[in-house]
């Protein structure tokens, strides 16, 4: 396995543990009721969300120092034009990715917003009027989580084309 | 994921004659991975212009002699 395949390995491993982590709670939270109208919600969410970011930042620190210990320096220098190509293509992919989310995203918050309004507050069902309370706490919260999903997409490719591909 | 492409190559042959070289030899004297090496003997990778050079300046022969279009 070459140095680029295991930090992508490391990569996938630290956003699937801490991210996965943070969004599994985050959704369990808002589909469970809880911090549907919590006025301190964002301040909560906004605290975890920097202590995962802080996280994630030390676990590929450490990570990637372990992959670069344990593979020869000759290795770790090698500027392999394969690897940077299947990188771009894995990018490129993942940036369709990141699009196709983002643009979902849009829509959803475009018709619960509208759903929302048409309704009325008061009229509204707790999962809409959360959207209504929290609306860009949560909004913010899915454009990381497209960006994070996108990265995996692009990550998946990488490992795919280093292991299989042409 | 997509066809081999047109290009053999006797890297590998290559290599046996130039005194056993190892495929980690070889990725070191050109600046690449051990992996990627294997991938062009295996012919799932076809290397750039500079890369495909580089091999044969390794091995002291002409880039035709390594790399053969098969299209």
């Amino acid at each position: 396995m070459s140095y680029r395949e295991k930090s992508v390995w490391a990569e996938v491993l630290v956003t699937v543990l801490v991210w996965g982590v943070y969004f599994l709670n985050l959704s369990g939270h808002v589909l469970n009721g809880g911090g549907l109208e919590e006025p301190g919600f964002a301040g909560a969410w906004g605290g975890r969300f920097v202590e995962t970011l802080i996280a994630a930042i030390i676990a590929q620190i450490i990570l990637t120092s372990i992959v670069g210990a344990l593979t020869p320096k000759a290795e770790r220098q090698a500027r392999d034009e394969r690897e940077r190509a299947y990188r771009w293509r894995s990018q490129a992919v993942g940036f369709h990715a990141l699009i196709i989310l983002l643009f979902s995203l849009g829509f959803f918050l475009f018709a619960a917003g509208g759903l929302t309004g048409a309704m009325g507050q008061e009229g509204g069902t707790p999962a809409l009027q959360t959207l209504t309370s929290n609306s860009l706490v949560l909004a913010a919260n899915g454009v990381v989580a497209a960006v994070i999903l996108a990265e995996l997409v692009a990550f998946s490719m990488e490992l795919f084309l280093l292991r299989r591909g042409r | 994921m997509g066809k081999a492409p047109p290009i053999e190559n006797r890297i590998r042959e290559l290599r046996f004659h130039a005194g056993e070289m190892t495929q980690q030899q070889l990725a070191e004297a050109i600046g690449m991975t051990r992996q990627t090496i294997a991938a062009m003997e295996q012919n799932r990778y076809s290397p750039s212009l500079e890369a495909a050079f580089r091999i044969a300046q390794v091995f002291g022969v002409e880039i035709g002699e390594v790399f053969q279009w098969k299209g």
